[in-house]
């Protein structure tokens, strides 16, 4: 460690709403990643702050050393978002994790980012209300990262992602001082800077207290799990149930790689290990509705081929199918010892074609693929196995994920559908868009971190045309209007 | 930079993990720190580091493994089926082969587990002399002076410690009552005869009274857990091989355990007597429970043993017992799937964390308000008889057994 | 080109530009700045009395209607792409001729998708999670500095960057020039029932919404009007037959045609024509809806229609009137826009209120967006 690090390491502890600051080699080694093993990187240290004002204090603290920080809730994410930058401080605000308020009658609640979303559900379910946005890693990953991210999750079909549930912010800047983003009515006035600070991954500033918007539970949910033979027919009987006007709140596909994978794990569902494709339908709404469009669903499944269809029978059942589509991910780890959980979105209609492009390009490269699919919206997340020990499979997982891109922006899709950006996709940004399109991205960067001091080199690539001759990171200068 | 490869780390079981970070809001040592070095996922990956070569084996990895309960909470929520409590034995064997602990730490582990626990003679002479202790008024001279604040650990050690009853021993055999449905094999355990005879009475009874035929054969021992956990991989196979003996040649058609703790032990190595062990409550809920008759009118909380909910996943049965007892009331203790900080001899090890883990657990207590609180392992009863003392609590705190033999006898005697 | 005599607010319109292509927006743009000249974007000029009085010596109106192409729905992919110019109206019937909607506010009969998604109106179809800015999937914008870009794209899930397209929605024309827009599309209900209860005053009104928004209805439209003998509750339900049947059998009253809810649309849209007084929009939580109704009514205003799932209140007051009802808001928290006033009286104040405290970072956006300040300045909220 250099001295100067070292002292602001011992600044950082002398902070007296600080409760914690790893320094420690092996400490900040564990920290190298969160959810993508893919990229890595060694941070200087680790605080721990347990109070708007101990985020501020730490902020300050780097900025007077010109040292770059990060935030990090549990780490799940997906695209590297927060991976380390070398030398930084990494800010983990999962002890920041307290429901500050709940407002039942207007149906909302402010908590800190370090809450995980799955317990923002349990502390209102007394309540009859829950918190809509509902990620894979909802047991683990925290409302902040998901304000990061802009989450998706199953639901989001009918729901949408994490930003329309997402009123105000309280958000410390760059510059260490504190904003409030959006208003706790929900009715913007000026630009809509909380809209554009969800998702932004943690580039903008830190998030350290949300007020979200609680749903009211639904009076009836119906699971129905329908086995098909093949990916193609499956697809087209989400096809058909979207054009039949039925608002599933979520239509999930699984294949059949990853339905052995699922049923190897603890979260076996009872999935037919016969089935080359799995379709999660899950119905809400008042019982006379979800009725109906039960034997509707039946219906459209069995004319495209269902091999069964079954409905869960209670609430257990119904978990055990969501709990298998939930822990799909780490089921996955069973067939090797690294996995790369891609992400991209497509125009619906265009799933199965991407998916046998996806799937001979796997095979091409002599990789191990399994899918899983938000059918309803058409985004894909092509899970690849891989040992990264093995250099050469490394560069074919590396040379694999841009190809998918390739696909699904040929189909008309876009980067990533709900994992983000981050370091994963950051220079595949302009497969997407032109350096004109990226400079108000950029602008926005200017106007919340000017330095460039929070969670640097991140989601934005740097312009084609001026890089090596500029010095600073992401070379406005350069830039003309 | 660091030592070759790991030997005694089961090193290939660490790729299962893939980063997913599920595991990380189940760690309670996690939920206290919020470090990711003190989370299944982290120190997944610091074993691998270790194993690599890219990380040394310094003080903070090793005070994080030690810091771990062993519970196994994370085994429950990780997708990946990692086999972590594996994992963080077969580390600390690494540990301690490498030398990388404080002696003093080593001394006092090894001093209490192979020479103490290990052995029926010394155990039986620590629990002669505690109750001496208690009974003849050192006890409370010996609080009342604070002499027990020099000497840290032993203080922790002392006020773990309930009355100590008196020692109870299985007879070899226990004939059943009413019709013969079978015969079993009662797993007596080390410290049970010593610190807990009346729920291996009470055990006993339960059995008999539901027709079975109880054999405790004399020549088992320790299971071997707490040696496992602390890394003494050597000691607890020999400790595996006694039991194995000992059980081997009967033909039982199960052998019961009513230590969640020694139950998990015995089940691991996957031989032919781990497939016949069971818990209490699961064989007797699987064979089916006479129903017992007597009213027993108690709000009683249920708590889960770690190594009976995610060592061996049984949950619903010891529920669904006591829901059989006529006027029992079982009520939800929030937190129920979290380490007491119990964990073996982890309260003594690490009695600040153990503390801290209490507290919560003694929280959830106080807001549930139950007249007992009951759990299936006895390392949590002595861990949970402590907090509630401590706190001021009128709730007692049992097996789920000795309910169901209350339930039994009152029965009887109507 | 060609010029046009008026005035936006009494601040001369110099010329009215009608680009007929997004690349002539941008052209348009480019030659603005080169001259030093302000530019107003309109579309259907529903709501250029929106927002504050310019402080541009003179504007160029640039006029967008006729950015009609595409308008190309895809009803099996669920969206549609349409140029910026198309009236919100004529998107519907083409959606409706495939089955299905969008939902944006369709509150003017001349508004375009552009101007819609600029302005950002509320409506009382408008729930409370599924916002105007939520509906959107992606945006061309041609920017101050001459360029064409796109943002967001045509999948309904996308966390490609940064969220630009939220940013653009409610910005008045004053980051950028939407030129096309890609939207989603929602199935046409089975059933579509329209409630109305009589009441005998507006606060039971809005209790009664209240209400019916707690039995679980979920309305797809909820406004309190007021009534002749006192307020009325109108609530809309749609869905599959049986759904949208058993929901309404929820709200009280009786079953009338959509006249009636075209009545609650159009005091929403408000007077199209100047009037005496000046209309303003108040809103807070939900649960304000009832304090901020008694408000207006203590200013001596008007209430042209309220909002309560949404915590909006449309009201007309008079101009003196204004400054007390927002010194209200103020305390409350509650947001204050005057919609319409005379040019006199919006030149004296700001029109959306206090600026919240972001206003600086949103100063430091325009500057970089718009350093030269050719789009509306001055328009927007807190001179922006």
């Amino acid at each position: 460690m250099d001295p100067r690090t070292g002292e602001l390491v011992d600044r950082l502890r002398e902070l007296p709403s600080v409760e914690d600051v790893l320094a420690g080699a092996s400490e900040m080694f564990v920290y190298e990643s969160d959810g993508l093993t893919l990229t890595r990187g060694r941070a200087a240290a680790v605080a721990f702050p347990s109070t708007t004002r101990a985020v501020c204090e730490i902020v300050r603290a780097c900025n007077e050393f010109g040292v770059p920080f990060v935030p990090r809730g549990a780490g799940t994410g997906l695209s590297g978002g927060a991976t380390p930058v070398d030398g930084c401080v990494v800010i983990e605000c999962a002890r920041m994790d307290q429901v500050l308020s709940i407002d039942a009658v207007n149906r909302t609640a402010t908590v800190q980012p370090g809450l995980v979303n799955a317990h923002l559900t349990d502390a209102v379910s007394g309540l009859g209300l829950h918190y809509a946005p509902d990620p894979s890693s909802q047991t683990a990953c925290t409302i902040g990262g998901n304000v990061a991210e802009n989450s998706g999750g199953p639901h989001t079909l009918k729901y949408g992602t994490t930003s329309p549930h997402v009123l105000s912010l309280e958000v410390v800047l760059p510059d260490a001082s504190v904003v409030q983003l959006g208003r706790r009515d929900a009715h913007a006035v000026g630009y809509d800077l909380r809209g554009v600070f969800v998702g932004s991954e943690g580039t903008l500033g830190i998030v350290t207290a949300a007020t979200v918007r609680l749903m009211p539970d639904p009076e009836t949910v119906c699971t129905l799990l329908a086995s098909f033979p093949s990916l193609v027919s499956a697809c087209e009987a989400v096809s058909t149930i979207i054009a039949a006007g039925i608002v599933a709140s979520a239509l999930e596909l699984l294949d059949d790689k990853t339905i052995d994978a699922v049923e190897a794990s603890v979260f076996a569902a009872g999935y037919p290990r016969n089935a080359r494709a799995v379709l999660l339908v899950e119905l809400d709404g008042t019982d006379a509705a979800v009725q109906a469009e039960r034997a509707r669903v039946r219906t459209v499944c069995q004319s495209h081929g269902a091999i069964e269809v079954r409905v869960a029978r209670d609430e257990q059942e119904r978990e055990a199918f969501w709990r298998g589509r939930k822990g799909a991910f780490g089921a996955m780890g069973r067939r090797a010892p690294d996995l790369y959980v891609h992400d991209a979105v497509v125009p619906r209609t265009r799933l199965p074609e991407v998916v046998e492009a996806i799937t001979r390009a796997a095979e091409e490269r002599n990789l191990r693929i399994a899918n899983v699919f938000h059918a309803g919206d058409g985004n894909l997340h092509p899970n690849l196995s891989f040992d990264r020990r093995d250099a050469d499979e490394l560069a074919r997982i590396v040379d694999m994920g841009e190809e998918i891109l390739r696909i699904c922006i040929e189909a008309g899709g876009v980067l990533s559908g709900e994992h983000g950006i981050g370091l994963e996709k950051r220079d595949y940004m302009h497969m997407l868009y032109t350096d004109e399109d990226l400079e108000p991205m950029r602008w926005v960067h200017e106007a919340f971190d000017p330095a460039d001091a929070c969670n640097p080199g991140k989601v934005i690539p740097q312009p084609r045309a001026c890089t090596e001759s500029n010095p600073r990171h992401r070379g406005y200068e350069k830039v003309t209007f | 930079m660091a030592e070759p490869l790991a030997t005694l780390l089961e090193y290939e079981k660490t790729l299962d993990c893939v980063h997913c970070g599920l595991c990380l809001p189940h760690c309670p040592t996690y939920q206290e720190t919020g470090r990711e070095s003190s989370s299944p996922r982290g120190r997944i990956y610091a074993m691998r580091g270790v194993a690599e070569g890219r990380i040394e084996l310094d003080a903070a990895v090793v005070d994080e493994m030690y810091l771990c309960l062993a519970c196994r909470a994370c085994e429950s929520a990780c997708p990946a089926g990692v086999q972590y409590g594996r994992l963080v034995e077969s580390m600390r064997a690494e540990i301690d082969e490498r030398g990388a602990r404080s002696r003093a730490s080593r001394f006092f582990q090894r001093l209490v587990l192979r020479r103490v626990v290990a052995s029926h003679i010394v155990l039986r002479l620590v629990a002669l002399a505690l109750r001496l202790y208690q009974r003849s008024g050192l006890q409370r001279l010996l609080r009342a002076s604070n002499l027990l604040l020099v000497a840290p650990r032993l203080r922790d050690a002392e006020q773990l410690l309930p009355p100590v009853p008196p020692a109870w021993r299985a007879p070899g055999v226990t004939p059943a009552e009413g019709v013969l449905r079978g015969r079993v094999g009662f797993f007596a355990g080390c410290l049970m005869p010593e610190f807990f005879g009346p729920v291996n009475r009470a055990t006993l009874r339960v059995l008999a009274r539901n027709g079975f035929e109880v054999h405790a054969p004399r020549g088992q021992g320790c299971c071997g857990a707490l040696h496992a956990h602390a890394g003494d991989a050597r000691a607890a196979e020999r400790l595996h091989a006694r039991n194995v003996a000992a059980f081997g040649a009967d033909d039982l058609d199960a052998v019961v355990v009513n230590s969640a703790g020694c139950g998990a032990s015995l089940r691991d190595p996957g031989d032919a007597l781990s497939a016949r062990v069971r818990d209490v409550s699961e064989f007797l809920h699987a064979a089916g429970l006479r129903p017992p008759r007597g009213a027993v009118p108690l709000r009683v909380a249920y708590d889960d043993a770690c190594h009976l909910l995610h060592g061996q996943r049984v949950s619903a049965a010891p529920r669904e017992l006591l829901r059989m007892i006529p006027g029992l009331q079982l009520v939800d203790l929030p937190g129920t799937q979290d380490c007491c900080g119990a964990a073996g001899i982890y309260n003594l090890t690490q009695p600040d964390m153990s503390a801290r883990l209490l507290r919560r657990k003694v929280d959830a207590i106080r807001r549930t308000t139950p007249q007992v609180v009951v759990t299936g392992n006895p390392g949590c009863l002595l861990q949970l008889s402590r907090g509630v003392r401590d706190a001021g609590l009128d709730v007692e705190v049992l097996h789920p057994v000795e309910l169901l033999e209350r339930s039994y006898a009152v029965g009887e005697s109507d | 080109m060609e010029a046009e005599q008026g005035s936006l607010d009494h601040v001369p319109i110099r010329a009215t530009w009608s680009p007929s292509d997004a690349s002539e927006v941008a052209a348009m743009l480019d030659k603005a700045r080169g001259d030093g000249l302000a530019v107003v974007p309109a579309g259907g000029r529903t709501k250029l009395h929106w927002g504050n009085r310019s402080d541009a010596e003179c504007v160029a109106l640039l006029d967008l209607s006729r950015l009609r192409d595409p308008l190309d729905v895809q009803g099996d992919e669920g969206i549609a792409i349409v140029g910026a110019g198309v009236p919100v109206r004529e998107l519907e019937r083409a959606a409706r001729a495939v089955g299905k909607r969008t939902r944006l506010p369709a509150l003017w009969d001349a508004a375009t998708v552009g101007g819609t998604i600029a302005a950002d109106p509320v409506g009382p179809a408008t729930r409370p999670h599924q916002r105007l800015r939520d509906e959107l999937l992606g945006l061309e914008v041609a920017l101050a500095n001459g360029e064409l870009t796109r943002s967001g794209g045509q999948v309904v899930k996308n966390v490609t960057g940064f969220d630009l397209v939220r940013l653009y929605c409610g910005s008045l024309g004053t980051l950028g020039v939407i030129t096309r827009v890609t939207l989603r599309l929602w199935p046409l209900p089975e059933l579509r029932v329209v409630r109305l209860r009589e009441v005998a005053s507006v606060d039971t009104a809005i209790q009664t919404a209240h209400a019916i928004v707690a039995r679980g209805v979920d309305p797809a439209g909820l406004a309190v009007l007021p009534g002749p003998s006192g307020a009325r509750v109108v609530c809309a339900v749609e869905g599959s037959r049986v759904d949208a049947e058993e929901r309404a059998v929820r709200v009280a009253g009786e079953t009338v045609g959509e006249d009636v809810w075209t009545e609650a649309e159009r005091q929403v849209s408000g007077s199209q024509e100047p009037v005496d007084g000046c209309d303003v929009r108040v809103s807070g939580r939900a649960s304000d809806t009832l304090p901020i109704a008694r408000a207006v009514a203590d200013a001596g205003g008007g209430l042209r229609v309220a909002l309560p799932a949404l915590g909006t209140v449309f009201a007309r007051v008079a101009a003196d009137a204004l400054d007390a009802l927002e010194a209200r808001a103020v305390r409350e928290r509650w947001a204050f826009f005057v919609e319409r006033a005379a040019p006199e009286v919006k030149s004296a104040r700001d029109v959306f209120g206090p600026p919240p405290d972001a206003l600086p970072l949103m100063r430091r956006l325009k500057a970089l967006f718009d350093p030269e300040r050719v789009l509306s300045p001055g328009r927007f909220v807190g001179g922006i």
